[in-house]
């Protein structure tokens, strides 16, 4: 497996827009930071409302390209067949896909904390990096979990990059719409929150950091850090496992 | 100029990424049907459509103006159509300018539909203070809107037509970029953002904060027309091609040949 992980990084040396994806984690820090300072608002809200955009929104739709990349390519250079002749199996082939996935995920949740807290030393005042550190990386693996399903629609129709792109985009918009009703309505998205994955995310970070009194009112809302990687668990599993099961009918 | 832009319509025909617009326009009225019913009681036309301008700049125009407009420049390279096209002769420069006239139509086209949408869904939410006047009033707004937006993106769509799939990282940046318009609109710097400096021109009385600002036209007409000089610049600084090569050099270096 690690041999394949080798491997599978060495083919995305080429894609240029791997490396330029880890910039898209600086998007959305720079204006949020700029409003943050004007704001006076402190480094706690600065961290949330990167997680929130720079992660929840952000991410998702950057990992669907991402893996659209990763799983087209040996459709496209017509490599499938090499590898299955190896033989590597390729069951070993999605697993090690979806771990270059999560590993870039990670390494964007971890580019989006820099930058960060490069705007916390702007804004006055950063705490807790190693905290903060070790939410990102755990943020990281979950948000590549949530995306999984975007990777079983691309798998599925195989069609072209436009086709993955636009279905990262309405995902991540769709639920990032959802989880900003969790802050403003939450009553009225509770059930949908609870299935969705990425508003399951938002529901345990919520947990995390002491509320301010203006949003008491979504404590009833928050899960458990068991809760929530149960369910992400679950939910790896079954999309791992649909994932390899159409990969696997997929005609070379 | 006129046949080109008629080719282009043409050729839009057999896109079915069209499609992807109108959904992206629909969506941006659905989402209105939920934040504008989330209080209860009756909904006010002037409130849903103006939620329904929200949307079209902060999520969906952008990013299908970039995506259409990238998409329908990269068909001539990954088609193999742009040398066919440069031995007509027709310039690459002259080609894009066809092509953008072209996304600015089909920009009012979708408007019109984001419109369309708006009078459909009012009907159906059965919105109260629906007047001639003011649906004339939404229709200038939303087409003035989506133009705004247009030429806010401009510079984008231009900058990445020059490589062939490079269209994909200006549709993200689009995206951020009418993103961000949320965080800007409503506070002071809403007239020197592109994205949002179209608001004031339409006299935009909606809600996200704005309705407390007053907006400075004059300012805001000065950035947009930035943008289209940003743009033309960019366009006259465009290669024409007339090396030769309509594709990257890169590809046309020799390899090296091994002496024996």
């Amino acid at each position: 497996m690690l041999d394949l992980l080798i491997c599978e990084f060495s083919k995305i040396k080429r894609q240029k827009f791997i490396r330029f994806s880890m910039m898209a984690a600086f998007l959305f820090p720079i204006p949020l930071t700029v409003l943050m300072a004007n704001d006076r608002m402190s480094f706690d809200q600065l961290f949330r409302a990167n997680v929130l955009f720079d992660e929840l929104l952000l991410l998702p739709c950057v990992l669907g390209i991402i893996a659209s990349i990763l799983f087209f390519m040996e459709r496209d250079n017509d490599t499938l067949k090499n590898l299955v002749t190896i033989p590597v199996s390729r069951t070993k082939i999605v697993i090690a896909k979806l771990l270059v996935m999560t590993i870039i995920s990670v390494l964007y949740s971890i580019a989006a904390l820099g930058a960060t807290v490069i705007g916390g030393l702007i804004v006055g005042g950063v705490e807790g990096i190693l905290y903060r550190l070790g939410i990102s990386v755990i943020l990281g693996i979950l948000i590549a979990i949530a995306t999984f399903p975007i990777v079983i629609v691309i798998v599925h129709f195989s069609k072209s990059y436009i086709f993955s792109i636009i279905v990262s985009f309405v995902y991540a918009v769709v639920s990032f719409v959802i989880t900003m009703m969790l802050s403003s309505n939450p009553g009225m998205v509770s059930s949908i929150s609870s299935v969705l994955p990425i508003p399951i995310i938002f529901r345990w970070y919520l947990s995390l950091f002491p509320l301010e009194d203006a949003l008491s009112y979504v404590k009833p809302y928050m899960i458990t850090t068991l809760a929530c990687f149960g369910i992400l668990a679950i939910f790896a599993i079954v999309t791992v496992y649909l994932t390899t099961f159409i990969y696997k009918r997929k005609e070379i | 100029m006129g046949s080109i832009i008629i080719s282009e319509f043409t050729k839009l025909k057999r896109y079915s990424i069209l499609w992807i617009g109108v959904v992206a326009v629909f969506f941006s009225s659905a989402l209105a049907v939920f934040q504008s019913s989330t209080g209860g009681g009756s909904i006010l036309y002037e409130n849903f459509y103006n939620n329904i301008i929200w949307n079209n700049f902060s999520l969906s125009f952008p990013f299908v103006i970039v995506l259409i407009g990238g998409f329908i420049i990269n068909r001539e390279y990954i088609d193999h159509t742009l040398k066919n096209v440069l031995t007509v002769p027709i310039s690459f420069r002259k080609l894009l300018t066809g092509k953008l006239i072209t996304i600015g139509m089909l920009t009012i086209l979708f408007a019109v539909f984001s419109f369309l949408c708006t009078i459909l869904l009012a009907f159906i939410l059965k919105c109260t203070d629906m007047s001639f006047p003011l649906i004339a009033k939404s229709l200038y707004q939303i087409v003035g809107m989506g133009l705004c937006n247009y030429i806010a993106v401009l510079p984008i769509i231009v900058f990445f037509s020059r490589k062939q799939n490079g269209f994909f990282a200006g549709v993200g940046l689009a995206f951020v970029y009418g993103f961000c318009g949320i965080f800007v609109a409503g506070r002071n710097l809403s007239d020197y953002y592109p994205i949002t400096s179209g608001l004031g021109i339409i006299g935009f009385t909606g809600g996200g904060g704005a309705d407390s600002l007053t907006f400075n036209t004059s300012l805001e007409l000065c950035v947009l027309f930035l943008m289209v000089v940003i743009s033309a610049i960019m366009l006259i600084c465009t290669k024409n091609y007339e090396d030769g090569t309509a594709i990257s050099k890169n590809k046309l270096k020799k390899r090296p040949v091994r002496q024996t």
